[in-house]
């Protein structure tokens, strides 16, 4: 007996499952552990903006129930118009996080929530990989499933939104994206309804959790199109989508933010209308099958004629009774990318939302820049529907891609599928040449580098094999080298891909922006500017003091100091944050105006000036202009603001706007008294290497409350009216 | 605490039975401390038992106001502390806003002795600010009130006072009569002779250059693992308790002028157990990452940096967290017990903690907890805790006591009873977890949980595969039918010549649509 199990253990057959296992196994901890860099360098913090939302949202799920949160109307921002969380907010990340919070500390795990948040990133960047895993495997083999989650586990352009402390939608959402396609794929090689219905709870899974959702409900119409219209569909195709619309439409609508958008809405217009299509075709087939041709040509005709008008006139017909919602700005910018420029400066402002650079490619796929498009040649060369679908996603994903940067996310699971069955393909071929000793043609059933490495038995097959089939033609000279040359080279590209990504996690995507650090040894500094002053408002001011900032601050300013804020993150209403972007750029009695009728308390402005930090609201100021402007044109003019010599500065030159407005005279209060750097002169600016123009001032409506160390984080109160003069 | 009523309501009956007469204090010294960030009153008194009988109590008494916020009493007889307890009553005569409190001396005082006392008083959060705001680069001042006089129910012969200041910056001293001021005192030499319950309120106005330090509340978790390890976590509230920080804040200022930190003050200082290790600080928003420690063999000195500077008024919170080895803390004691030694209260220079509160974890099955604790008045309760492999929950010694100064941070032991399979508790259940878990796989893996394809399934499956061949091939009949019916009708329509030309290219491709359905009723009937 303990023979027979030795026999087992050793058989071919479980020593290739003990390897996959392991090389998955080791694929999950790669994963997890390279996005950890920024919990060892710094500490498990959350990170940046966004997720400061997700988490203040998390608590909230856990303290107050799933009932309170998907009711929420959160009072805190948006003063005075507050905003509805519960029903605009896409709540997958923040219901997972507190599902595995309660699961861990019903198992008596008693983690604190915030390291569940911060680790929630990882946790899903290793399911993504074993997610593609499946994925390669539907798409070709197993071989190239292991390729596909070791690509995928370390893929930049996926990490910089997985990072331990990056607690944000798109940590989940890739996965869900992931495993909805995956999925979807699957239903349509099986043509069952339980398949297609699984893909269904992914898509659901998926529209909780990122705006993204659409891409899916747009990629697989334009999928089953494309299977149409090279003749390739079939009824699996046709059971799997119907059953994909309804379910997944179904469950979609359950997210409050989506509601029925999700079937009056136009940017969802090609999933439904498919769906029509599908059905009217299936219905025309069935009358074919049952009437003479002479009698079907005759009906067909007037029949599209009917129904194509009917769907068109109903879709005019409802949005412009207001029942259908046209394309957001958004999805316009997709389709035109110089759209946002033209009309939505807000939306321009975002730096993620600006067009991607060719550098951004090879520095978030690397050495994928060039496997997709070899991956792209053997899809077509060995054309399976799943195949198509990768194709399909691969191409509009790298399109959209190039419009954004942030839909670089998007992309990086079609390059890593792609490059997977690349270097898979590749290695498949010459790795079958390896062990050949005498040169003879080899098609080889060894199947990757990972099955090779399995032990001498397959070798042996496709010896056998390749003897029995190889015919007439003649062995070409050098196979054998040819083919180490090859696997050197492919061994090669994966390792500096390797290097890369480790590199790329570790110097661009691990740092949490709240704490900055510069320098290192004895020379390093640590900057925790943000949250001294974000505690100082927490503890040091009233309990309802509103404070304004321009909006990228509003999330953490709501999270670390618990205050109101005039506007966030969120930026779903573009006049209050011309509002804002209007009392900055005024100048102090006029902003004192605006801030009354806001009830305003604090102001509150970063400045780097005297740290060097660059990404500060000075240099965030020509947006706030310009999104001011949009809405108040004649208060607010972008060449008020640049000097005759037409550029932007702060230094010699500067309009008198400019010197005049909030966002000077509070960044640059008191900095004229300030020696910055030796030999240069007092009030020199270290971000804009400039001396400041106009150095000393008196406020009059608000004075400095708190300034931080380095002065990165500068809180003016607003002072209450004065009293009126004596007579 | 029962024991703490009885002694109450034994002295409220001695007092009542004692006249107050009995002592007189020949020599009454008083020295008012107010150079600390509290006030230490340091009476001593010489006192003569003029009574019939040998007496062994006596009563010291303070002004409402101080008694309130008294951190410390001590009574001593050539330093040794005697017994004191507070008089529920003021004694008879006594003036209104007078608290008294008994002392019980070790040993009677002879009829006709005297003897020598030192009262000692802590007292905290007596200063008054005054202006109550200042604003940055303003110098703090401050008022203290008390009596003049020994406050005491006994006849004082002969008595002086003095009031030692951190600063020779004196705004105001009342009364001007008796007393003078030379650097940083001021003194009333010779008060002379005054009968019981003499009042007269000294007041002082002065600048206080040191930032008053509060501790709002702390709460202080030790949590013992027989592992080999004791974890301290100390959560603060901490707050500049002087004058009120008013207009604006400039870092400028604060950063470059010399009195631009006025009454503020950066960081706080803990001395630690020179084992410590494992130290982190941190808030509810993460960890603050400027602090500085160093390791000596005596101790473990922390530099607690604050997130931000506290001016007056403001406040914040923070976390300090370390651990220690179980030697030295944790003692074993005979019949198997264990003795836990551990200090009440924080370990920082120059705070007050308004209310501390010492949460002692032990580990889950820990059974006849007792607590031996170094003052009367901490109240204890009970509370669980839930911690990591927890299934009943910690039983938790919760001590709270309020108004404490550093001097008050003493030793406290909890005994308690612990046995070694209670210690194996913890990795038995992880150990019997996965045994389940694997046991669980293995069984799923050997043992076939298909539901059992029976006849009845058997004869299911057939009737319904039988159901799908019928339609299928009803659907390639109809076809067919379809096909041949087509063909019928071209045979009809061979009678004009175009179409009977066109005739046999029709058939074939009729044909050739008759046969793949010929072939598939074919492989439907097989």
């Amino acid at each position: 007996m303990i023979q027979s199990f030795i026999k087992r253990l050793f058989s071919p057959k479980s020593q290739e499952l003990v390897l996959r296992l392991s090389i998955l196994a080791l694929v999950y901890l790669y994963a997890f552990s390279i996005r950890l860099f920024s919990v060892l360098r710094y500490e498990s913090v959350i990170h940046e903006f966004d997720p400061y939302f997700n988490y203040r949202s998390t608590i909230k799920l856990v303290t107050e129930g799933f009932h309170e949160f998907w009711n929420w109307f959160d009072s805190d921002s948006w003063y005075p118009l507050g905003r509805v969380v519960g029903g605009t907010v896409y709540p997958g990340i923040m219901i997972t996080a507190a599902a595995m919070y309660k699961v861990l500390t019903s198992m008596s795990a008693w983690v604190q929530l915030r390291d569940v948040c911060v680790f929630t990133g990882p946790f899903f960047a290793g399911n993504t990989a074993l997610i593609a895993y499946l994925f390669g495997c539907e798409l070709k083999d197993r071989g190239t499933g292991l390729v596909a989650a070791a690509l995928m586990a370390v893929v930049p352009g996926y990490i910089s939104r997985s990072v331990a402390g990056s607690y944000d939608n798109e940590a989940v959402a890739i996965f869900a994206l992931l495993a909805t396609f995956y999925l979807f794929v699957r239903s349509v090689r099986l043509g069952t309804v339980s398949s297609a219905a699984l893909a269904a709870f992914a898509y659901l899974y998926m529209a909780a959790s990122w705006g993204a959702y659409v891409f899916i409900s747009n990629l697989i119409p334009l999928y089953v199109l494309v299977m149409i219209a090279i003749r390739r569909y079939h009824r699996r195709l046709y059971v799997a989508y119907t059953t994909f619309w309804a379910i997944g439409g179904l469950l979609a609508m359950q997210v409050r933010f989506i509601g029925s958008n999700h079937v009056t809405s136009h940017e969802l217009l090609s999933f439904n209308v498919v769906w029509l299509g599908l059905q009217a075709w299936e219905l025309l087939m069935w009358l074919k099958a049952r009437t003479t041709t002479a009698q079907f040509a005759r009906a067909i005709g007037t029949t599209i004629i009917t129904a194509v008008g009917a769907v068109v006139g109903g879709v005019v017909l409802l949005t412009l009774t207001g029942k259908m919602t046209p394309w957001t700005g958004r999805f316009w910018t997709l389709l035109d990318p110089t759209y946002a420029k033209k009309y939505i400066p807000i939306i321009a402002s975002v730096s993620e939302h600006q067009p991607t650079t060719w550098s951004t490619y090879v520095f978030d796929v690397h050495l994928l820049v060039f496997g997709a498009p070899a991956g792209l040649y053997f899809c077509f060369k060995s054309l399976r529907d799943s195949q198509l679908f990768l194709i399909t996603f691969a191409l509009t994903a790298i399109y959209f891609s190039g419009i954004m940067i942030r839909l670089m996310l998007v992309a990086a699971p079609a390059f890593v599928l792609l490059g997977a069955i690349a270097v898979s393909t590749t290695l498949y071929t010459y790795t079958a040449h390896l062990w050949e000793v005498e040169p003879v043609e080899g098609d080889a059933a060894a199947s990757t580098a990972a099955a090779a490495a399995a032990g001498p038995t397959p070798v042996k097959k496709s010896k056998s094999k390749s003897a029995s089939k190889s015919g007439g033609f003649a062995p070409l000279p050098y196979r054998r080298e040819t083919a180490i040359l090859v696997c050197a080279l492919v061994m090669f590209g994966l390792v500096s891909y390797s290097r890369h990504c480790n590199w790329v996690t570790s110097e661009a995507y691990s740092s949490p922006s709240i704490v900055l650090i510069s320098g290192w040894g004895p020379y390093r500094m640590v900057l925790d500017d943000f949250r001294e002053a974000y505690y100082w408002l927490r503890h040091n001011t009233a309990p309802d003091a509103r404070i304004m900032s321009w909006w990228d601050y509003g999330y953490q300013i709501t999270s670390m100091a618990n205050r109101t804020v005039i506007v966030d993150n969120n930026t779903w209403n573009n006049t209050h944050i011309a509002t804002v972007g209007r009392a900055m750029s005024s100048n102090e009695s006029a902003a004192y105006e605006i801030m009354r009728q806001l009830d305003v308390d604090y102001v509150l402005v970063i400045f780097g000036g005297l740290s060097g930090y660059s990404s500060d609201d000075i240099n965030k100021f020509l947006w706030m202009v310009r999104i001011g402007g949009g809405v108040y044109k004649d208060h607010v003019q972008e060449k008020d603001f640049i000097s005759e010599s037409g550029e932007y500065t702060i230094a010699e030159g500067a309009t008198p706007t400019m010197l005049d407005s909030l966002m000077y005279k509070a960044s640059f209060y008191d900095f004229g008294n300030v020696m910055t750097e030796q030999s240069k002169p007092t009030g020199w600016d270290r971000v804009r290497q400039k001396e400041i123009a106009r150095k000393h001032y008196e406020l009059d409506h608000i004075q400095e409350a708190f300034t931080s160390e380095h002065w990165i984080v500068r809180i003016f109160s607003v002072k209450d009216l004065a009293n009126r003069a004596e007579r | 605490m029962s024991r703490l009523c009885t002694v109450l309501v034994l002295a409220a009956c001695l007092v009542a039975s004692a006249a107050a007469a009995d002592f007189v204090v020949e020599n009454a010294s008083r020295r008012i401390n107010l150079k600390n960030t509290w006030a230490k009153a340091i009476d001593t008194l010489k006192a003569k038992n003029t009574g019939g009988s040998d007496l062994s109590n006596f009563v010291v008494c303070y002004p409402e106001s101080i008694a309130s916020r008294i951190a410390v009493l001590k009574v001593l007889i050539k330093k040794e502390k005697q017994e004191v307890a507070p008089l529920q009553q003021a004694p008879q005569g006594a003036p209104a806003g007078v608290s008294c409190y008994q002392a019980t001396f070790k040993s009677t005082v002879k009829k006709g002795a005297t003897v020598d006392l030192d009262v000692v008083a802590t007292v905290t959060g007596v200063f008054k600010p005054n202006p109550a705001k200042i604003a940055q680069g303003e110098k703090q001042y401050v008022e203290y009130y008390d009596n003049l006089y020994l406050l005491s129910p006994y006849e004082v012969t002969e008595q002086s006072s003095t009031v030692l200041l951190p600063t020779s910056d004196v705004r105001s001293f009342s009364p001007q009569d008796g007393g003078s001021k030379s650097g940083s005192k001021v003194s009333y030499a010779a008060l002379g002779k005054q009968g019981p319950w003499a009042v007269q309120q000294l007041k002082v106005h002065f600048h206080h250059d040191k930032p008053f330090k509060r501790v709002n509340s702390l709460v202080r978790e030790i949590e013992v693992s027989h592992w080999g390890n004791i974890y301290v976590e100390e959560t603060y509230e901490i707050q500049n308790a002087g004058s009120q920080h008013t207009g604006k804040f400039s870092r400028l200022t604060y950063a470059h002028s010399p009195d631009g930190k006025t009454n503020s003050f950066p960081d706080v200082k803990a001395h630690l157990p020179a084992a410590a290790h494992s130290l982190y600080y941190k808030d509810i928003i993460g960890n603050i990452s400027s602090s500085d420690t160093t390791h000596t063999s005596r101790e473990t000195l922390i530099e607690v940096r604050l997130r931000y500077p506290l001016m007056g008024g403001w406040k914040t919170d923070f976390t300090l967290g370390y651990s220690v080895p179980l030697e030295g803390f944790l003692y074993r004691r005979p019949k198997g017990k264990l003795r836990l030694l551990m200090d009440l209260s924080t370990s920082f220079d120059d705070v007050w903690v308004e209310q501390l509160t010492t949460r002692v974890v032990l580990p889950e099955g820990a059974k006849h907890i007792k607590a031996t604790l170094p003052f009367a008045d901490i109240q204890q309760s009970w509370d669980k805790k839930f911690t990591y492999l927890d299934t009943a929950g910690r039983p938790v010694l919760v001590l709270s006591k309020s108004n404490v100064v550093p001097e008050q941070n003493k030793p406290f032991a909890v005994d308690y009873s612990f046995t070694f399979t209670g210690m194996m508790r913890e990795p038995l259940l992880l150990i019997s977890v996965f045994a389940a878990f694997f046991a669980a796989v293995a069984l799923y893996n050997r043992l076939d949980f298909t539901i059992t394809r029976d006849e009845k399934w058997q004869e299911g499956q057939a009737h319904d595969k039988a159901l799908g061949l019928i339609q299928s091939l009803t659907e390639y009949w109809d076809r067919e039918a379809d096909v041949l019916d087509r063909l019928v009708r071209l045979a009809h329509s061979i009678s004009n010549r175009p179409s009977a030309d066109a005739a046999p290219a029709s058939r074939q491709a009729l044909e050739a649509e008759l046969r793949p359905l010929d072939e598939q009723v074919g492989h439907a009937a097989v």
